[in-house]
């Protein structure tokens, strides 16, 4: 599962180091203006996959000063510590923060992630 | 590069690998006659052509080209050749048939649905004027707070309002029929107007099939409604619950027929559309007789984002993100301009989509609620509704389409700007706090007018088939 995840575009580790986080929209091209889906994988820090999660997303454009236009959610755990993420929608290019808030068994944490995403 | 020119540089080409040419044929020959590597020979003699070519070929290359690659892709982003099929209207079951559209064409342009037979829907979203008004605020009964937005495209919007507090076409066009300062009617009378018109009447039911006898009866209130003024709601809520939903219900078809109607108004190609078409057909010469050099200038100047930021809001083909932004239209900086600083004076604090989110989770007519034909996974926007209550959405307003803007003026959620250049000022000059999203930009008058031409390269033709109506 460790070497599906590494193929993810975007991988990271969490604040306290209890995760490795990796997130990936569904369409390798990110669309602007349209509600789409993400996955995202958890690893502990063993590098098992972490199954029981709760999870929650934020994010925004800090530079801009403002937020995501919608609240996307965690629907579903697709198995091997994956979850689909769906109703994220970005309105405009430009450098985007994904925030992740990470709670279960191995402990809260929270990673954040820097997309900069072309027009 | 003149044809001569290149032909002379041919000429220039053959006579200069002349003698290569020849020393490649003796050196053949020779090999004929005694055994001799040539290989050395001959791939020194292809390097030395290709080397040639390039050379040349970058003697006869055209001028620098006007747009890069990447200015390109986004020029074609923005044009109406980027356009993808209006979204499907899960909520509006008819929001397609021809037959919707023929009737919510009626009603959209009949004064009969206000309280007085003195408005219609078109009375503020005039076709000549690209379903908009040309003044500040609405008038209606009387005097709105907002100004009147055009519908062109409306069937791409996710949300509807300055503040984005309805969700669809049909729960929007529901408003201003009951509301006391617009068309001053009600529900009831709208309905009862379907039943009474023999000509509605059989429209109505070839979609929706026959109306409850409670909606024919004599004893359904003439002006009766949920958000009329005090007389209607009164007697609306002495109805019992279930005339009420039948009331709702039809009052929701006469909303979804208006929207199918509205939904045909969709964007025409504008003079910006044909020179994006014909650049990528046949090149940039051909396509620059189709545009002015100032608008073309200021084409430049809106996709660079670096230094002008409008790509940020107004981004698709039709120049709009469908969000919600603070532009510093609303702020207490604004009052302080116009009145004494800290107080309330002139036109009333307007928070925008800070109350829109409220709203459109109130309103029965939303999309997951009683009267919509969607199921409650199919309302996206309802579903990932961002709720917060930071700061952003306080005094944030939805980003309104481009397309026809310089036919559209007044500008801004309350009309405060008449001309594009007072809008373009506006971007240049906002002070930035945390009260808005914007810094402001630091461009020249040249500049500021090179960007306005541009704008009106984005007018397209009005609608003329519904003016006699």
């Amino acid at each position: 599962m460790a070497a599906t995840a590494a193929k993810f575009m975007w991988q990271q580790t969490t604040l306290n180091n209890f995760y490795s986080v990796s997130i990936e929209p569904r369409e390798k091209k990110i669309p602007i203006g349209e509600y789409h889906e993400w996955k995202i994988g958890l690893l502990d820090s063993r590098d098992n996959p972490v199954t029981e999660a709760r999870i929650s997303m934020n994010g925004g454009m800090p530079k801009h000063g403002h937020g995501l236009p919608s609240k996307p959610k965690i629907t579903e755990h697709l198995g091997g510590g994956f979850y689909r993420i769906e109703g994220v929608r970005f309105n405009m290019g430009g450098p985007w923060v994904l925030e992740f808030r990470i709670d279960s068994a191995s402990g809260q944490d929270a990673v954040q992630f820097d997309i900069e995403l072309a027009f | 590069m003149p044809f001569n020119l290149t032909l002379s540089l041919r000429f220039s080409y053959l006579i200069f690998t002349m003698p290569t040419h020849l020393l490649f044929l003796y050196l053949l020959r020779e090999r004929q006659k005694t055994p001799f590597n040539l290989r050395p020979v001959a791939i020194f003699t292809i390097i030395l052509c290709i080397a040639l070519i390039c050379t040349l070929s970058s003697c006869t290359k055209s001028p620098e080209p006007l747009w890069s690659k990447n200015e390109l892709a986004l020029l074609r982003s923005i044009s109406l050749s980027s356009l993808s099929p209006s979204p499907k209207a899960f909520s509006n079951r008819i929001a397609d048939n021809p037959k919707a559209v023929a009737f919510g064409q009626a009603l959209f342009f009949d004064k009969r649905l206000s309280r007085a037979n003195d408005f219609s829907c078109a009375t503020c979203h005039q076709p000549e004027l690209q379903f908009s008004d040309g003044v500040a605020r609405g008038k209606g009964v009387n005097l709105l707070a907002r100004n009147t937005p055009s519908l062109i495209g409306g069937a791409w919007q996710s949300w509807f309002y300055w503040d984005g507090r309805r969700d669809s076409l049909w729960a929007q066009a529901l408003i201003p029929i009951e509301a006391p300062d617009e068309m001053g009617g009600s529900r009831t009378s709208a309905v009862r107007l379907i039943a009474s018109d023999q000509g509605y009447r059989k429209q109505y039911t070839s979609l929706f099939g026959p109306m409850p006898p409670a909606l024919l009866s004599n004893d359904l209130p003439e002006h009766a409604g949920e958000f009329t003024d005090a007389e209607g709601k009164n007697r609306w809520f002495r109805l019992s619950n279930q005339t009420q939903r039948a009331v709702n219900v039809a009052y929701a078809n006469i909303g979804k027929t208006i929207a199918a109607f509205e939904r045909t108004l969709t964007p025409k190609a504008a003079a910006f559309d044909r020179y994006v078409e014909r650049l990528t057909s046949d090149g940039e010469e051909a396509a620059s007789a189709l545009i002015g050099t100032s608008a073309l200038r200021g084409a430049k100047l809106f996709i660079d984002v670096e230094t002008t930021r409008c790509l940020q809001c107004h981004n698709g083909p039709l120049l709009t993100n469908g969000g919600f932004h603070n532009i510093g239209t609303a702020t207490i900086q604004f009052f302080s301009e116009q009145g004494s600083p800290g107080t309330l004076h002139g036109q009333p604090l307007d928070f925008g989509r800070l109350f829109g989110v409220q709203a459109v989770l109130l309103d029965q007519f939303n999309c997951q609620g009683p009267y919509s034909d969607a199921k409650p996974e199919q309302c996206s926007t309802l579903r990932f509704l961002s709720r917060q209550q930071h700061g952003d959405i306080a005094g944030a307003f939805k980003t309104p389409s481009l397309r026809n803007v310089a036919q559209t003026a007044p500008y801004f959620h309350n009309g405060r700007s008449n001309s594009l250049k007072d809008v373009m000022q506006h971007y240049n000059s906002v002070a930035s706090s945390d009260d808005n999203e914007l810094i402001a930009l630091e461009l020249s008058e040249e500049q500021m007018d090179d960007i306005i031409a541009f704008l009106g390269t984005l007018s397209s033709p009005t609608y003329t088939e519904f003016d006699q109506q």
